[in-house]
Formats: C-alpha cells, sequence, structure tokens
C-alpha cells in the first residue's frame, strides 16, 4: 500500500477559500449565531476552561440520554405537585442558602443547582415571560455526572417552565438540554438545540447571557437570560470527584452500549478474544473500571447455570461472543463462560477478589 | 514608510493561527466531512469563536482545530439524523484523485477524522484523542482499522 501520508499530500489541491471576513463577522455578530436554523451558542463573558467545548462536547455523554428519559417521568410528578408549592414561593425569594447578587431579578436555587439573573424573558410565540411571580423550584440531583433545574410558575393565568439539564465530566459541567413551554392553556415543551451550553469548569460559576432560539414546538420559542451566575456542580464537586466508573460514564456517547461499539475504548482491542487475564490486564491499563461475570453450567444437562461476580479474571472459560457491556453507572462487564459443570457455591458479599464494602 | 497595522493582542494571536492553520485546517475539515459547505461554517465558527474567547484560550491553534472538528462532526450527526434511512450521506471531494476520493468515502467518520488528523494534519494518537474527544488507545485502533481497510482498497492491481 502507498504511504498514507503521500498518498493524502493530494489534499494539499484543495483551495481554502477566504474566510477570515465571514470569520470577523460572527465574532462581531451577537452572541448567538444562528446556522442553517440550528442556535449555536457562545457565551459574552466566556470564562476560561481547562477544556474546550470542543474536547467536551464529542462524547455526548450518557446524562443527555437520562435527562431525555427522565423528563417525561419527572413530568408527571412535578405536574401533581407543583401547584401547591407555586403560592408558597416568592419570585426571588430563594430558600437556599447564598446571597444574591445587587440587581439579581431572579434567584432559583434549588438546593444543588443555582440560577441568578438580572432578568429573565421567555417569549413562546406571542406571549412573554419574565419568571417574576411565585415559583418551584427543584432539581434531580443526579449524580456527579447529571443534574437537573426544574423551575415552575404561572404568569398571566399560564403556565411557564425553565428546565435545565447538566453533564460533567471530571474537569467541566456544562448545559445539554434546555426546555421551556409553549404558552397554550394544554401547554406542550419547546426545546432549545443546545451542546455545552456554558461549559465552566468544576466548582465554578458560570457568568454570561444567555440567548437562545427554539422552533420545534407549536410556536418559535427564545430565552434570554441577561446576567447569568449559575452554579450546576459546586465547590467540592472538582477534579478526582469522579469514581472510575463515572469518569467511564463521563466519556460514553450516547447509546453506546457496549465498550466494543466504534469509538469506545475497547473497540477493536480483540478483547473479546483475549483469556480473561489478559483482558484483565488490558481493562486495568485503560483505566477502566470493570467486573467479571463468571457463568458455569450447575447441572449436567447443562440447562441449569450460575454466575460468579468477580474483580479479577476469574480463573477459567473464555470471553462470550459479545460478552462485553456496559452498566449505567459506566462498569464494564465482562462474561466469562466456563463449559465445565461446577456446583453453585457461596460467594463473598461482593464479589470474588473484590474490596469489601 | 511602511506603517504596522497594529492589532489587539488577541485579535493578532488568532489572526497569526489562521494564516498558519486555516488551509491544513480546512482541507482536513473537507477531506473529514466531504461537504465543503460543513467545512467552510465549522472552520469559520471555530475561529470566531476563539475570537470571542480572546485571552481565556492558552493554545488557541489547538483549540481551533479541535472546535472545527466538534462543529464539523455536529453538522454530520445532524445530517445524519435528517436523512432518509437507507440513503447514503454524500461525500464529495472533487479536487482531488477518485482513489483518495473512493478510500476516504470508504472509512467510516471516525476512522476517517483519526487518518486525516494524523496522517495529513501531522497530530499525535494524543492530539487526535484530543481533537475527537476520545482516548489514545481508541485512536490507535481506529487508525490500524482504517488501514486495514485502506490496504483492501489501495492494493489492488491498479491501486
Amino acid at each position: 500500500m502507498a504511504d498514507l501520508r503521500s498518498f493524502l499530500s493530494d489534499l494539499d489541491r484543495i483551495e481554502r477559500p477566504d474566510l477570515w471576513p465571514e470569520v470577523e463577522r460572527r465574532a462581531a455578530a451577537d452572541p448567538i449565531t444562528t446556522i442553517r436554523g440550528t442556535t449555536r451558542w457562545a457565551p459574552t463573558s466566556a470564562q476560561p476552561s481547562r477544556r474546550t467545548a470542543a474536547m467536551l462536547s464529542a462524547p455526548r455523554i450518557l446524562a443527555v440520554t437520562a435527562a431525555a428519559a427522565l423528563t417525561t417521568g419527572l413530568l408527571a410528578v412535578t405536574l401533581q405537585t407543583a401547584s401547591p408549592d407555586l403560592a408558597s414561593v416568592p419570585a426571588s425569594g430563594s430558600a437556599a442558602p447564598g446571597s444574591p447578587a445587587p440587581g439579581a431579578a431572579i434567584v432559583w436555587d434549588s438546593g444543588s443547582v443555582r440560577l441568578e439573573a438580572n432578568a429573565l424573558e421567555i417569549k413562546a410565540g406571542d406571549k412573554v415571560f419574565s419568571g417574576q411571580a411565585p415559583y418551584a423550584v427543584h432539581s434531580d440531583p443526579g449524580d456527579p455526572t447529571y443534574r437537573t433545574l426544574e423551575v415552575e410558575w404561572v404568569e398571566d393565568g399560564l403556565e411557564q417552565r425553565l428546565y435545565l439539564y447538566f453533564g460533567a465530566d471530571e474537569l467541566d459541567w456544562w448545559i445539554t438540554e434546555v426546555r421551556t413551554r409553549d404558552g397554550y392553556p394544554d401547554a406542550d415543551w419547546i426545546t432549545y438545540d443546545v451542546d455545552l451550553l456554558a461549559a465552566t469548569p468544576r466548582g465554578e460559576t458560570y457568568e454570561g447571557d444567555i440567548h437562545l432560539v427554539g422552533g420545534d414546538g407549536r410556536v418559535p420559542g427564545e430565552l434570554t437570560i441577561r446576567g447569568a451566575r449559575l452554579t450546576a456542580f459546586a465547590p467540592g464537586s472538582g477534579p478526582g470527584a469522579l469514581s472510575d466508573c463515572e469518569r467511564v460514564r463521563a466519556s460514553v456517547r450516547v447509546g453506546a452500549e457496549s465498550p466494543l461499539d466504534e469509538g469506545q475504548p475497547l473497540a477493536g482491542s480483540g478483547i473479546e478474544e483475549m483469556s480473561p487475564q489478559a483482558a484483565e490486564a488490558l481493562l486495568r491499563e485503560a483505566g477502566l473500571c470493570f467486573t467479571f461475570r463468571y457463568q458455569y453450567p450447575t447441572s449436567e444437562d447443562r440447562s441449569e447455570g450460575y454466575s460468579e461476580r468477580w474483580c479479577t479474571a476469574p480463573p477459567g472459560g473464555t470471553i462470550r461472543d459479545e460478552g462485553l457491556a456496559y452498566l449505567d453507572d459506566g462498569e464494564v462487564v465482562v462474561f466469562v463462560s466456563d463449559d465445565r459443570v461446577m456446583p453453585v457455591r457461596e460467594q463473598p458479599p461482593e464479589g470474588w477478589d473484590c474490596p469489601a464494602g | 514608510m511602511q506603517i504596522p497595522l497594529e492589532l489587539p493582542a488577541d485579535l493578532a494571536r488568532i489572526d497569526l493561527v489562521y494564516r498558519e492553520h486555516s488551509h491544513r485546517l480546512f482541507r482536513s475539515l473537507l477531506a473529514y466531512t466531504g461537504d465543503r459547505v460543513i467545512a467552510e461554517d465549522a472552520m469559520a465558527e471555530a475561529f470566531a469563536q476563539a475570537l470571542r474567547r480572546g485571552p481565556a484560550l492558552r493554545q488557541p491553534e489547538r483549540w481551533v482545530w479541535r472546535a472545527a472538528f466538534r462543529i464539523a462532526a455536529g453538522w454530520l450527526k445532524d445530517r445524519e439524523r435528517y436523512t432518509v434511512s437507507g440513503v447514503e450521506p454524500s461525500y464529495e471531494l472533487d479536487e482531488v484523485s477518485p482513489v483518495l476520493r473512493e478510500a476516504l468515502a470508504t472509512l467510516p467518520v471516525g476512522q476517517r477524522a483519526a487518518v486525516i488528523l494524523h496522517y495529513y494534519a501531522d497530530l499525535s494518537t494524543s492530539d487526535v484523542a484530543a481533537v475527537l474527544g476520545s482516548t489514545g488507545p481508541a485512536v490507535r485502533v481506529a487508525l490500524m482499522r482504517a488501514r486495514r481497510r485502506l490496504r483492501t482498497l489501495l492494493e489492488t492491481p491498479d491501486g
């Protein structure tokens, strides 16, 4: 085969258009740049981040899936419980600690997520909401890689909600999804297509304006938050706060079911053809959080079997075809089958070779 | 007398990155996406966001590469999402030889990105991983698979 570098040098024939005028135009434009119908975001007062948006976004983490999956369930709960709370909480009367900045018109604090802002405006078709009304606020506290902020209120007799979904990895947090209501009496969602909105180092507060346009509902929506100060993963949730499993989870692409899938850490590694011991060595080298399931028949006709949990490679067997999977928390599970018939034996509480507790 | 054009420091810094990297970046993006509109949009947006971020970027050249590929990847994902099921997304790269175009079009987008960034843009596998939001081992595997796939294609008698 021809040397790949020289083979690819043919790309040098491609002429690069002069895009600098367009770069300057976009840089000088409104913080929101709408490109071919999709809303792109840029902060007006961007904070330095140890990890860029580009690095953050490629692994669209499981939290996004979790957020979407949870939304339906959470809705059912909040619709039933929001109304009694609405009258009891003043518009900017957060019950949670923390002094609002001077001029804050909005202070919504669920205890795990806090949003202050100088002004908020939600346009849903021809209706405008300001958030200046009694409200209910709560969060799905999630885990170190996922949480939400869910605010609900009634304004001019119409229900409005602002739902923010957050994702995070060991370095940064960001908004994965934004939703508001469309202002109809039978209110439905307006979803804003965001990607890495407000990406901010863990433990730090995002400060800036947020302006989003959404258009997938019955009416177009527009969300503007002026002078937002948003803290989703407070100090103490900084680097090192993630377990190995959570770190894996934070890097798992949406929809990935197996670490062997393309783009996943073990894609093409050949681990499914290795001995369990070699697989363990590879898993450790890759820094993955893993356990084995050691499966064997317990009856001569092999109609019954048993599965043991091992934290090291089990003593025999082979890795089954398609024998790896992710658990929800990012743990990689390796399934090992042994053809030998063995009796069921008593298991250590956490499994074989596993640390206690 | 020649009067030097004085640019604000941040603007000058990004302008320098543009002059030094934009040719190779654009070619890489076009080879990656096979879509001139996406390549232009991704590059313009990446540099625009770099300008907005100003001094927050410690290594603007690395940031721009990452951002541009990230934006392009998002567009490819969107395009895939809205493409009729069963219809192969187009891959257009008229400027290069048909063999190269076919070879790149043959690769899955992840492998294509890894090949372009490593073998054309001369990024190390760890830098490729940073650009793609992947891991070093995953990139090395992608490169191995891509080489295997390209070998089949390029070692034909006429290849």
